[in-house]
């Protein structure tokens, strides 16, 4: 597909004797909101860390606008970090700096802008999240939701035309989630980003999600638009979107046997 | 809220039980020991009562549920007599777990020798692990060198002022006791000799090439190698590491650069420090137990001690600031996702650089007699 900014071509992933992925295939089209909804421990953030080029696959290829990044220059890779964004589950703020430092941090890193447009820059960031007021609190003095918020406003900074959220909803409440939803939405068709949602909040995510793949087992089971994805018939599928407890899709890790365990005999 | 009640078993027939009490968590060992005192019967049917039994939880379920196996496997018939139903539900929904848990297959388990291979292996990927960070920092140096990073000015300040300023005090009191030490450790066989003003030879020569510039590492690898880690590692364990990359910044460039710098810089200077007060203390003891007064040790001093040793001392500085700042920083790098890790790791890079710094400080010896020097 020449209009896909990022591709994951037969992706193979281990992470400590775990094959978390066997010859996983994903294309994330441009302009467009993709979500990657699946269980917990399915290996959703993985995949995000794939994408953003902070781990390298076992075998496949990743490609992040066009470039290879098994392959591609250690200077290719930080140019192409500019270009995204990753918005991380626990918002990964730097802890000894304020909520002000954190959001100016890339541009003090990056450019040499004046500080008053630096501080123009960064307050206007703030106000699209809502936390103009909370610029001169430390992170250790925000919320978890705050602190995701800032870390959105944070990684919004450079306007990275490749978005990456990992579970933006989790413990926001009804009205945040409803101002992260416009927001993303407004971001993806103002400037025209393409953005990546990793989420377990189906409701949410199908609002405004326009392609949907559905990660289980570390394959992918279904793929398509929301409204494509709600009406397939798979049982595992289903039973992931009504959330219910018995189905195909049980998550077990191996284990000893009870008695060993419990030391009876 | 009252009492839990103990639980017991009446057996009036080997057949006929009556379970009594709170077969719950909080009596669990109770449970467990009157469950222990033997069972087993030859007739082929069992009933057993819980009308008395006040409360059920999963873990009594799970005792009752074993027993219940054995006398199923014996080829006995279990009757249950006075079940109600929340009982009922949580034997069903504790059986059903168990079912599940046995549905999987054991893990086949590990041999030594297979032991010995992964921790060998291990090993060794640390030990590779650590080379090509240790290249990395290398490369990054010289790139700063060349100009291509801005410096981190007020992170370097703040490196300074937490590993050189404040490591003043107690460099300076742990290096005076040395020189009370030795000082005082020596004098008794000197004295024997007569040969009491040798001291100045001695601590002079030791402290330079030996006691300052090692006394100085231990500490700093003590102190500063671990602060490196625990700082790195809880920015790892915050995911802060990650962002920084997301962010376009290279974090061994930001984190480690200026930690290595400063430390480069102010190994040195504490060395000279240490240097001064291990003297200070060799000048007060040599007063105090042989005698010589501070005036004859400075200019017997100036007589003996040529320069070149506190240039061997030095020279061997910047090379224990490499190894105690890249072992803090690898190590910080190398914390997984839990806080044990972060408290097993910087336990590494203690010993890890303490260990680094000694085996350096003895090529240094071997090169140093080599060289005649």
């Amino acid at each position: 597909m020449s209009d896909a900014v990022a591709i994951l071509d037969g992706v193979t992933y281990r992470t400590s004797g775990r094959l978390l992925y066997d010859d996983l295939n994903v294309t994330i089209p441009r302009g467009k909101v993709t979500a990657i909804v699946g269980p917990s421990g399915v290996g959703k953030t993985t995949l995000l860390r794939l994408l953003g080029g902070l781990i390298l696959p076992n075998h496949g290829e990743v490609r992040i606008f066009g470039e290879n990044i098994n392959t591609c220059k250690a200077s290719v890779l930080s140019d192409l970090r500019l270009k995204m964004g990753l918005l991380f589950q626990q918002g990964a703020l730097f802890s000894d700096m304020s909520v002000f430092e954190n959001v100016a941090f890339q541009l003090r890193e990056l450019t040499r802008l004046p500080d008053t447009m630096i501080h123009d820059l960064v307050v206007l960031k703030l106000e699209s999240v809502g936390l103009r007021g909370a610029s001169d609190l430390m992170v250790s003095e925000l919320s978890g939701g705050m602190a995701r918020r800032v870390a959105l406003a944070r990684t919004l900074m450079l306007d990275p035309s490749l978005m990456l959220y990992d579970e933006p909803f989790t413990g926001q409440d009804p009205i945040n989630k409803a101002v992260l939803l416009r927001l993303i939405k407004t971001l993806n068709e103002a400037l025209g980003m393409t953005s990546v949602l990793v989420s377990h909040d189906i409701k949410e995510t199908f609002e405004i999600a326009d392609y949907v793949y559905v990660l289980v087992g570390g394959r992918i089971v279904a793929s398509g638009t929301a409204k494509e994805v709600s009406e397939k018939q798979q049982p595992v599928v289903q039973q992931f979107l009504r959330g219910q407890a018995d189905g195909p899709a049980a998550f077990k890790y191996p284990a000893r046997p009870i008695e060993e365990e419990l030391g009876i005999e | 809220m009252p009492k839990p009640k103990k639980p017991s078993i009446d057996w009036g027939s080997p057949t006929d039980l009556i379970l009594f009490g709170d077969w719950t968590i909080k009596k669990i060992h109770a449970v467990q020991k009157c469950v222990r005192t033997g069972f087993l019967s030859s007739e082929k049917t069992i009933t057993v009562n819980m009308t008395e039994v006040s409360k059920l939880d999963s873990s009594g379920a799970l005792v009752l549920l074993r027993l219940e196996d054995q006398w199923r496997a014996a080829e006995m018939t279990v009757n249950y007599v006075g079940m109600t139903d929340t009982f009922s539900a949580m034997i069903q929904m504790v059986r059903e777990e168990v079912d599940k848990i046995q549905e999987e297959h054991e893990l086949p388990k590990e041999s030594i020798a297979a032991k010995v291979g992964q921790r060998t292996v291990e090993k060794l990927t640390v030990a590779f692990d650590f080379l090509h960070f240790f290249g990395r920092v290398t490369i990054y140096l010289y790139l700063l060198l060349l100009g291509r990073f801005r410096m981190q000015w007020k992170m370097l300040g703040k490196i300074i002022e937490s590993t050189g300023f404040r490591a003043l005090p107690i460099v300076a009191l742990l290096t005076f006791l040395i020189g009370v030490v030795i000082t005082y450790q020596s004098s008794s066989q000197l004295e024997t000799y007569g040969a009491n003003i040798y001291i100045v030879n001695l601590t002079g020569i030791m402290t330079l090439r030996e006691f300052g510039p090692l006394l100085t590492a231990i500490i700093l690898a003590g102190r500063t190698s671990t602060a490196f880690t625990a700082e790195i590692g809880s920015m790892v364990l915050n995911q802060e590491v990650d962002a920084l990359r997301v962010l376009g910044i290279k974090a061994t460039e930001r984190l480690v650069l200026p930690k290595l710098i400063g430390l480069l810089l102010v190994t040195p200077l504490l060395v000279m420090w240490a240097n001064f007060f291990c003297l200070l203390g060799s000048v007060v003891m040599s007063d105090v137990t042989l005698a010589i007064a501070p005036q004859t040790f400075m200019s017997r001093f100036h007589e003996v001690v040529a320069i070149k040793h506190l240039w061997v001392g030095l020279i061997k500085t910047p090379f224990f600031a490499v190894i105690i700042a890249t072992v803090g920083c690898f190590q910080g790098f190398s914390v997984k996702k839990s806080s044990a890790s972060l408290g097993n790791r910087t336990t590494q890079s203690a010993v890890q650089s303490l260990f680094l710094v000694i085996v350096a400080d003895a090529i240094f010896s071997i090169i140093f007699s080599m060289a005649g020097v």
